[in-house]
Order: structure tokens, then sequence, then C-alpha cells
């Protein structure tokens, strides 16, 4: 009996020091442009990947991105600090979000063209319910892409509708004139031949 | 004496849950759809909603719901806006007419305790909801211009140079 219970005292030790090494949330962070062109007033979309690989919920995640100065980009939707409820959530969700992932998309357009280094996000949290220190972390950085001048975006990509109507319309006196004077003597002489035929 | 003490706290959380609940939700939404697929690798959805309670409740935590389907709600740093957001593939993107569901707390409980047992969620009711038109995004034109110009070009030369052999023979 005595063995029984030490057995299961040990049992329960070890399960309580198991429960006690769940590693604190830890959070990736992946920041992605979804364009496959960047254009001068065109949307740029940016992806925030919130991957958490630690063994416990991220608790008052904040993200704030200071890469989209209001000088170069125009804000279209979405914000650059917002903040994510998982301290919030109920227990069932915050087991899904602990391991899980969260992504979150913003809207911006470039107001100028050349070259521009996006930086990284930075990401703030609580990595455990007891913990008081704010854990820092940092999104990937994207690096440096160009961004196209609308004007060579519309030269080299737009369907040229207009362009190719201009030239259509630059194209039918070429075409209408010597078909019409071919129409006006051919017909001529086709009436004269009729004529002719009936002599 | 200590029974009623102990019959209080355990109806206190339940009230103060019953308080915190937000009344008459009044949204202002500003909605964006991507409409331009030709420079993008996915279409994103972005929705900013500003959710006003007839208490004058802000700091309640909302759950959103599409097609059934759970989408992370996050909120701007002030607290003053909820931001629902989700990217995907131009082919498959969501288009027509859909409804984004929003659940409080207590709400959306009951919505994963449903979608646990594989009971109908679409009976829940929501705290609001919102109607969103979603327009296909636009992949760029179906034939190139170029090549609808040189298949003109091409047929009025066919035509031309029939009409002559027509009339040289």
């Amino acid at each position: 009996m005595r063995l029984v219970w030490a057995l299961g005292s040990w049992l329960v030790l070890a399960c309580l020091s198991l429960a006690d090494d769940v590693s604190p949330a830890r959070l990736l962070v992946a920041k992605r442009l979804l364009n496959n062109m960047l254009v001068e007033g065109k949307d740029l979309l940016v992806q925030y990947g919130l991957y958490n690989v630690g063994g416990q919920a991220g608790l008052d995640v904040r993200l704030i991105d200071l890469g989209f100065p209001p000088d170069d980009f125009e804000h279209v939707v979405g914000e650059h600090s917002v903040r994510f409820t998982a301290w919030m959530w109920p227990s069932t969700l915050k087991a899904a979000f602990s391991g899980g992932n969260v992504t979150y998309n913003v809207v911006v357009r470039p107001r100028s063209y050349g070259y521009y280094n996006f930086t990284a996000a930075q990401v703030t949290y609580l990595p455990t319910e007891e913990s008081t220190q704010i854990q820092v972390g940092y999104s990937s950085h994207p690096g440096q892409y160009g961004i196209l001048s609308s004007k060579d975006y519309e030269r080299r990509y737009s369907p040229h509708v207009m362009d190719w109507g201009a030239f259509a319309l630059m194209c039918i006196p070429t075409l209408a004139i010597p078909y019409l004077l071919f129409y006006k003597s051919a017909s001529k002489y086709q009436a004269l031949m009729k004529h002719s035929k009936r002599q | 004496m200590a029974a009623r003490v102990y019959l209080v706290s355990l109806l206190l959380p339940i009230l103060a849950a019953v308080c915190l609940g937000c009344e008459n939700p009044k949204v202002t939404p500003k909605v964006y759809s991507s409409t331009d697929a030709t420079i993008v690798e996915l279409v994103a959805f972005v929705g900013e909603f500003e959710v006003l309670c007839s208490d004058g409740d802000k700091n309640f935590p909302l759950f959103a719901t599409l097609n059934d389907e759970v989408v992370p709600v996050t909120r701007t740093s002030d607290i003053s806006k909820y931001i629902v957001s989700w990217a995907e593939e131009p082919s498959n993107a969501k288009s027509g007419s859909q409804v984004l569901r929003f659940f409080d707390e207590a709400g959306f409980g009951v919505f994963r305790k449903a979608q646990r047992a594989g009971e109908d969620v679409s009976k829940i009711s929501p705290l609001f909801s919102v109607p969103l038109q979603l327009e296909r995004a636009y992949k760029g034109p179906w034939v190139r211009s170029e090549f609808l110009a040189f298949a003109i070009s091409v047929i009025i030369f066919y035509i031309a140079y029939s009409t002559k052999s027509h009339i040289m023979s």
C-alpha cells in the first residue's frame, strides 16, 4: 500500500513538474509584401503573420510598424499600430492561439518611385500569464524593393486601348480612301459591262 | 448570513458578465477589398469597424465569423476600432454577398460549443452583422491588346487580299 502511495505521489509530482516546464509564448513575426510589383500610387498590400511556436498563449500582443511614414506612403486602410486580443480570448481560444497563427493586413500606396528599404515591424507581448516583463521582438525584414513610377507602369503594362484606338483612327484614311476610289471605279466599270452585255 | 454572502459572490461574476455586454451597438464600417489583382499575389479584404455601445463601453472583445469560419479580429492601439482582414488567392477569393457576423465573448462561447458539437451555427444570433458585397478583383484583360491589334490587321489583310484575287480572276 505504501508503495502504491509513493508511486502515485511521484506520478503527481512528475505531472506537476511537466506542467511547469511548458515553455513561454514565443512569437515569430513575418512581414510580407503581397505585391508582384510595387507601383507609385497603386495599392501595396502588407501582411503580418504572427506564429506562436511557444507552449503558452502570448498575451497583450501589440504590433507597431513605423516603416510607412506618411510622407512616403498614403494610408488606405488598416492601422500600423494594433493589438491582438489574445489575452481577452476564452481559454479554449487561448489554446488555439498558442501554437497557431494570426495574420493581419494593411494597405498603403507609395507616393513616389525609386528604391525603398522596407524595415521590420516591432512586436511586444507578455510571454506567460504570470510575467510582468514585456518581451520585445521584431518581424522579418522585407528589404529593399524598387517602386515603379506610374508613367513607366502605364507604358509597360497598361492595355494601351487609347493608343491602339488612335492608331486605328489614323489607319482608316490610308485604307478607306484607296478602297473608296477602287469601289467607285469598279462600280463604274461593272455598270458599263452590264450596259454593253445588254446591247 | 455566510450562505447569502456566498450566493452573492457566486452571482457577482454572472451579473458582471451580463453588465459587460455591449447593448444596442452602432457600427460604422470602413471596408476595403482589392479591386485590381494584376500586381498582387493575393487579394486582401480589410474592414475597420467602429462600435459604439449605448452604455459607452469600449473595452470588450469581439469575435468575427464569415461563412461559419472564425476570422481574426485585431484592434487599433487606442481600442477605438476593430479590424478584420484576410488575404487569399485571386482565383479562390470570396465574392458576392457575404455576411460578417460579430459575437461578444458569451456569444462566441456558444458558437464554439455548437461548432464542436456539429450543430447548425447559423441559427446563433450574433451581436451584430455586417453585410458585405465583395466584387471580383480585376485580373487583367482576357486578350492582350497587341494580339487583338495583330488579329484585326490579319483579318483586314485577308479581306483585302481575297477581294483583290477575286477581281483579278
